[in-house]
């Protein structure tokens, strides 16, 4: 499963999110994939669907709520 | 994702900023500057913009409402003073591009750091710089005493 690093600061806790992926990190994502997005401090935490891809982007629905760190 | 400008904007340099400083904060930062290059274009006259998120103390939000909103373990507050003496801030709203409503309510205390970018040709193609590792490493290798200069500003870290 992929690992996906996603910019809480910017989208907060929007449950759709449209992220600039590198091509490492894009490398064999296909549309339909759940992924594991990393929380604020680079630890994977919340699943999310892929739901479409377009060049460097990448569109994503969170299964799993935001987790508050504290 | 669709960025809107708050044009008129210009928050009180007294007011206290308040940004991310988790772990691995100095790869973090550059990598979201980098992210963002692309969504940034037209916003300013440039091609694109090395952005950093921060939220500021204003308009009824304080700090703790606003580290308690976020996912965040560690975070790092600067003046807009202090801030402005190094980096240009442009007031920004974060709008979910299904709805064009912001994602939040305290998207109207959110701003973006400006970092200077290189002049790079490269550049002005949309969508080469995540994908171009050669522009990439120069990108990042350019980015790096910015990023040095921004985090200096917001430490120490605190817990919340």
């Amino acid at each position: 499963m992929h690992t996906l690093t996603v910019d809480y600061s910017r989208y907060l806790r929007s449950p759709v999110v449209e992220v600039a992926l590198f091509a490492s990190e894009r490398a064999g994502l296909k549309v339909g994939d759940t992924v594991l997005v990393n929380g604020e401090d680079g630890i994977p935490e919340r699943r999310a669907t892929v739901l479409s891809i377009d060049g460097g982007k990448v569109k994503l629905r969170f299964i799993d709520p935001v987790r508050a760190s504290a | 994702m669709v960025v809107r400008l708050r044009e008129d904007e210009f928050p009180p340099d007294e007011a206290t900023v308040i940004v991310h400083l988790g772990a691995g904060v100095h790869d973090n930062l550059r990598d979201k500057a980098i992210r963002s290059y692309d969504d940034y274009r037209g916003i300013t006259a440039s091609a694109g913009l090395f952005v950093l998120s921060v939220y500021a103390a204003l308009k009824g939000h304080d700090v703790p409402e606003i580290v308690g909103t976020m996912p965040w373990n560690q975070y790092g507050t600067c003046s807009v003073r202090e801030l402005r003496a190094h980096f240009e801030l442009l007031a920004t709203t974060i709008l979910d591009d299904d709805t064009l409503q912001p994602v939040d309510p305290l998207q109207e205390v959110h701003y973006d750091v400006v970092l200077p970018g290189p002049e790079d040709e490269r550049l002005t193609v949309e969508g080469v710089l995540l994908d171009d590792d050669l522009l990439l490493a120069t990108v990042e290798a350019w980015l790096d005493p910015h990023i040095d200069m921004f985090q200096s500003l917001f430490e120490p870290r605190q817990r919340r």
